[in-house]
């Protein structure tokens, strides 16, 4: 039979279903099936008859074919998947642990069964044919072998079977990587320094042995469940990349650093590496540790390290290989002298050394010298810190591709001086960055407008703004009365104007074009409908729209209605501005009382789907509709529109921003962080987005990190109230009941003072103060509040659930957090719950 | 026109050009891949499908040739490239053998191929997923984890659809089954 793609939606929703009821009890459920779906029905019976005739084991297999011999020998090499139970010499395999750009390690086990220990096996990608190479891999294997020392991970064993394929196996380390492990539990610095220690007395004892390890980074130094430091993979990097010299292309990778953002410049440049190569390494990766695992925020925000330490890291941290610790003894000398409180070694004048360096690096001609000194350790990491965001935006190790360049749209200078014209400076800018962000993201991220606007009216020089974010590249501009535009784009790295322009703000189609053709990126796509020329009364009524939405509350997403209708007036096929209905709609959802969210979120579908219609290039319309699907729970569909949007427009942090809280409501935490980290990249000091990453991990039930993370939001941005929130959450769902009060109090926002009250009520409902909780739900319920969290906290699991199940079918915000917020736990297996879960689709 | 044919015109449209340059110099590896398909050796070794794919794009992104997040969309084209490369080769076998002694109950899998391979145009009308899916899975013979990875959705999700894709195929087939 053919299927009616008209009837398909219909009939794919009741296989969900079909499928979803446990195999004995399908057919009755078609008999039960209600007469609403009477429409679909006869086709899914004629289907599920008809599919039967394929039998139980239809498609599972795929045939075998006979085919004449008419290819090469090289056709014999067998591509079967390697599987546990599977052998690789004289290896079991048992569950692959992971795998890396050079290499796939699986937990394995001797065949034989002469030894019962568990190893991970590593097994090289690249095949070594050639009996020489063989030969030097036996070498090295046995010097590594002889290499023993408590925190260091064997290496049990190594060969090569008769197929090509070399093994390596790696004693089994179960444990999390020093960064995480630190910043998990939130140890002081003393703390890590001490573990720092024990890492340093490895390498010590490895380079006495003539060993040196190549590719330190986090995720070789674990720590164990017992607070034990291992290294993994000493010198492995060294066989692995001598094995196959000459082999592949996979050679010429491995011949570079492994790990770029932990490698020494002199790796970076293929010279020879050395010890001192690692004690660059470790300096990285003591920066890290030190700046709670964030380099970024030691750029950001000025570092309240002790000055001894600086001086320490920066030492190790020297470019020229021969003015660092000699030794990892001396590094670990100087630490030791530092935790007693006694004068270190290493020159403190080295601020002035890796300053001046800069400077003549550079070719800058004037930086204060005060601010050279407080950004000392910022510019040695700066470096490390690109390469490290680079990744985290294109979301795999740029290890072979140089990362795109940075930039970013300082917010447009309204020359006029008239504040009512600040919607056309500042529209301009917005439309500026989201031009560029359609351009080749592997040649240029543009960063987001909150870190924009962050620079409003700033007095601060341009290499100091490039330096706080990150980016070698700006775009500067101004906007007359008369209406010109004029464009500049400078160079950070020598301050040099690369590209000006001077336009009319009515047109400014081809700003983006003009900036990428400066910085030789070609255009993406054959041009898209927004970069036609739009009628200029429409133009300005969008960017009024836009300028309103950007104040993000319930007023002004009605006055940005009202403009972004008049330009439909004018001009009805100007795409954007359906996408920036769509937003209106879609904000007014948590904020409007007059509208209920599923009326708005209808607007919001018709507004979308019309931009879409007339772009459907158009990112941001595809990203409203992600976040509509998702509200509406189509959860396959909103996953589907932000992937598309994404690759439309990668550098479009509200994409990865909302893609995250789709992830984060799927529970798939890992995918979550991983999502925000490209949008913080992207957008770095948007406090949504900040804030966004505390409630991924309050989600995740990783409150500590989740503490530690809002707290430093509330501290960048005292203003900004749903931080206090999630705050608020995380400390009472990790029994910090007094801190969760405390945080309440200082909670300023006046227009979201009901929040405050009911959270008030569930904290001292959670502190066993039932009485005073109490009064605070009669209170809430008397202003006509359905406060289901407070019945929650008080242990009124009926009441609550009464309520949720009142309030989820209209579709309010708390029905896509159900699957993860820490709140429901206690009813979470109750089965009216359940019911909730599978209604908005989250159920497993 | 073959199959392939028809693929490359399509990879030409658009910013997709210059796929075309990259498969065809991929072309060799994933022909090996398919025909190994076609006659499953049993001896593991690590290049399965993925792996050597993944390396490809590695290879190629390293030279700046594709976009680092162009990986997805390289993955569930090699698997639609070895769908293509597949049929072409049952087809050409089928055309060669047209006069001559079929061997039965293999040629009986290069029909189930081949009707499987009709049947997946229908379905991908009614969703494109589920069809891409059945090409990962049982054309390329990656595993449900792979193909999660590769569109970004979870393994449920995976075994959902192919459940989903092979009633509706078993459907579509249902009368030309050879069974």
């Amino acid at each position: 039979m053919k299927i009616d793609p008209g009837l398909w939606p219909a009939l794919s929703a009741l296989l969900d279903e079909y499928l979803d009821q446990p195999e004995s009890s399908r057919a009755a459920w078609l008999e039960r099936l209600s007469p609403e779906y009477a429409e679909a029905l006869p086709a899914l019976r004629e289907l599920l008859d008809q599919a039967e005739a394929g039998g139980e084991n239809f498609l599972q297999t795929f045939p075998r074919v006979s085919l004449p011999e008419d290819h090469g020998p090289e056709d014999e090499r067998a591509y079967a998947p390697l599987a546990p139970g599977s052998t690789v010499g004289p290896y079991r395999l048992i569950r692959e642990l992971g795998r890396g750009g050079m290499s796939i390690v699986w937990l394995s086990e001797r065949a034989d069964g002469l030894l019962k220990r568990q190893v991970a096996l590593k097994l090289p990608l690249v095949l070594l044919h050639n009996s020489a190479l063989a030969e030097r891999f036996a070498r090295e294997r046995d010097i590594l072998a002889q290499l023993t020392h408590p925190h260091i991970a064997r290496l049990y064993d190594a060969g090569i079977t008769a197929s090509g394929q070399s093994y390596l196996a790696l004693e089994y380390v179960e444990g999390e990587p020093i960064t995480r492990y630190c910043e998990s539990r939130q140890l002081e610095v003393r703390e890590r320094l001490k573990l720092f220690l024990e890492v340093l007395r490895a390498v010590e004892h490895a380079h006495g042995n003539s060993i040196v390890h190549r590719d330190l980074k986090p995720s070789n130094i674990l720590v164990t469940h017992h607070g034990q430091v291992r290294l993994l993979d000493f010198g492995i990097a060294k066989l692995l990349v001598e094995g196959e010299a000459g082999e592949t292309e996979l050679t010429r990778a491995g011949g570079r650093p492994l790990t770029p953002e932990y490698a020494s410049p002199e790796q970076v440049a293929g010279k020879p590496v050395t010890k001192a190569s690692d004690i660059y390494s470790l300096g990285v990766v003591l920066a890290e540790l030190l700046a709670c695992g964030r380099p970024k925020k030691t750029i950001v925000f000025p570092w309240k390290l002790p000055a001894d330490l600086r001086t320490i890291v920066l030492h190790a941290l020297r470019e020229q290989p021969a003015e660092r610790y000699a030794t990892a003894t001396e590094f670990a000398q100087d630490l030791e002298r530092y935790l007693h409180d006694k004068p270190i070694l290493a020159r403190p004048d080295s601020l002035w050394y890796v300053a001046r360096k800069f400077v003549l690096r550079n070719r800058m001609s004037v930086i204060p010298a005060v601010l050279t000194l407080c950004l000392g350790l910022g510019i040695a990491l700066w470096q490390a810190e690109r390469a490290v965001r680079a990744e985290r935006i294109a979301g795999t190790r740029p290890s072979t591709t140089p990362a795109p360049a940075l930039l970013l749209v300082l917010p447009f200078q309204n020359l006029g001086g008239d504040p009512s014209q600040d919607f056309a400076s500042d529209g301009l800018t917005d439309e500026t960055i989201q031009q560029l962000g359609r351009l080749d993201p592997a040649r240029l991220t543009v960063l987001g407008r909150t870190t924009s606007m962050h620079y409003r009216n700033t007095r601060l020089p341009l290499d100091r703004i490039g330096h706080e974010v990150g980016v070698q590249y700006v775009v500067e501009g101004s906007l007359t009365t008369n209406g010109r535009l004029t464009v500049r784009l400078i160079r950070l790295l020598d301050g040099t104007q690369i590209w000006a322009d001077d336009l009319s703000s009515e047109s400014t189609g081809g700003l983006a074009r003009g900036i990428a053709t400066a910085l030789h990126i070609e255009p993406r796509s054959p041009r898209s409908p927004a970069d036609n020329e739009v009628d200029p009364g429409a133009h300005r009524e969008y960017l009024r729209g836009r300028y309103y939405w950007n104040k993000r509350d319930g007023e002004s997403y009605r006055r940005a209605l009202e403009h972004f209708q008049r330009a439909l007036d004018i001009d009805p096929a100007y795409a954007p501005v359906y996408a920036g209905m769509a937003d209106c709609y879609l904000l007014l959802t948590d904020l409007d009382s007059t509208s209920t969210p599923v009326d708005l979120l209808a607007k919001a579908r018709v507004a979308a789907q019309k931009g879409l219609e007339i772009d459907p290039s158009l990112a941001e319309a595809r990203t409203s509709l992600g976040l509509i699907e998702m509200k509406e729970w189509n959860w396959a569909e909103s996953e589907r529109q932000y992937l598309r949007a994404i690759e439309l427009a990668p550098s479009y942090a509200t994409a990865h921003h909302w893609y995250a809280e789709y992830l984060n409501s799927e529970a798939r935490v890992d995918e979550a962080l991983r999502e925000i980290g490209r949008a913080e990249a992207l957008d770095p000091l948007s406090p949504m987005i900040a804030t966004d990453r505390g409630k991924i991990l309050y989600y995740g039930r990783r409150h500590a990190e989740a503490i530690a993370q809002l707290n430093k939001v509330v501290q960048d941005y005292p203003r900004f109230s749903d931080a206090y929130f999630f705050l608020t959450l995380a400390y009472t769902a990790a029994g910090r009941h007094q801190e969760a009060l405390a945080a309440i109090d200082r909670f300023q926002d006046k227009t979201r003072i009901s929040w405050a009250i009911g959270l008030r009520g569930c904290v001292l409902a959670r502190m066993g103060r039932r009485e005073e909780a109490l009064q605070v739900k009669a209170e809430m319920e008397r202003q006509g509040m359905k406060p289901f969290d407070m019945d929650l906290a008080l242990g009124q699991y009926d009441e609550a659930l009464s309520k949720m199940e009142m309030l989820v079918v209209k579709h309010l915000g708390f029905a896509t957090s159900l699957k993860v917020e820490p709140t429901f736990d206690p009813v979470r297996g109750h089965p009216r719950f359940q019911r909730l879960l599978k209604r908005v689709g989250l159920a497993p | 026109m073959s199959d392939i044919t028809d693929l490359l015109t399509e990879a030409n449209r658009g910013d997709e050009a210059s796929w075309n340059k990259l498969f065809a110099e991929f072309y060799g590896d994933l022909r090996k891949l398919a025909h190994a398909r076609l006659r499953r050796n049993r001896v593991p070794t690590l290049l399965d499908t993925t792996v050597l794919v993944h390396e490809a794009y590695v290879r190629f992104a390293k030279g700046g040739r594709v976009h680092i997040n162009d990986r997805s969309h390289f993955m569930a084209y090699a698997a639609r490239v070895m769908r293509s490369i597949i049929v072409d080769r049952l087809r050409e076998q089928s055309a060669q053998k047209a006069g001559g002694q079929p061997d039965p109950p293999l040629q009986s899998g290069a029909n189930e191929i081949l009707q499987v391979h009709e049947a997946l145009n229908h379905l991908a009308t009614l969703n494109e997923r589920l069809a891409r899916i059945v090409e990962m899975r049982y054309f390329a013979g990656m595993t449900e984890m792979e193909i999660a990875d590769v569109l970004g959705v979870t393994e449920r999700t995976v075994r959902r659809d192919w459940q989903k894709a092979r009633i509706v195929l078993a459907a579509t087939l249902s009368r030309e089954l050879v069974r």
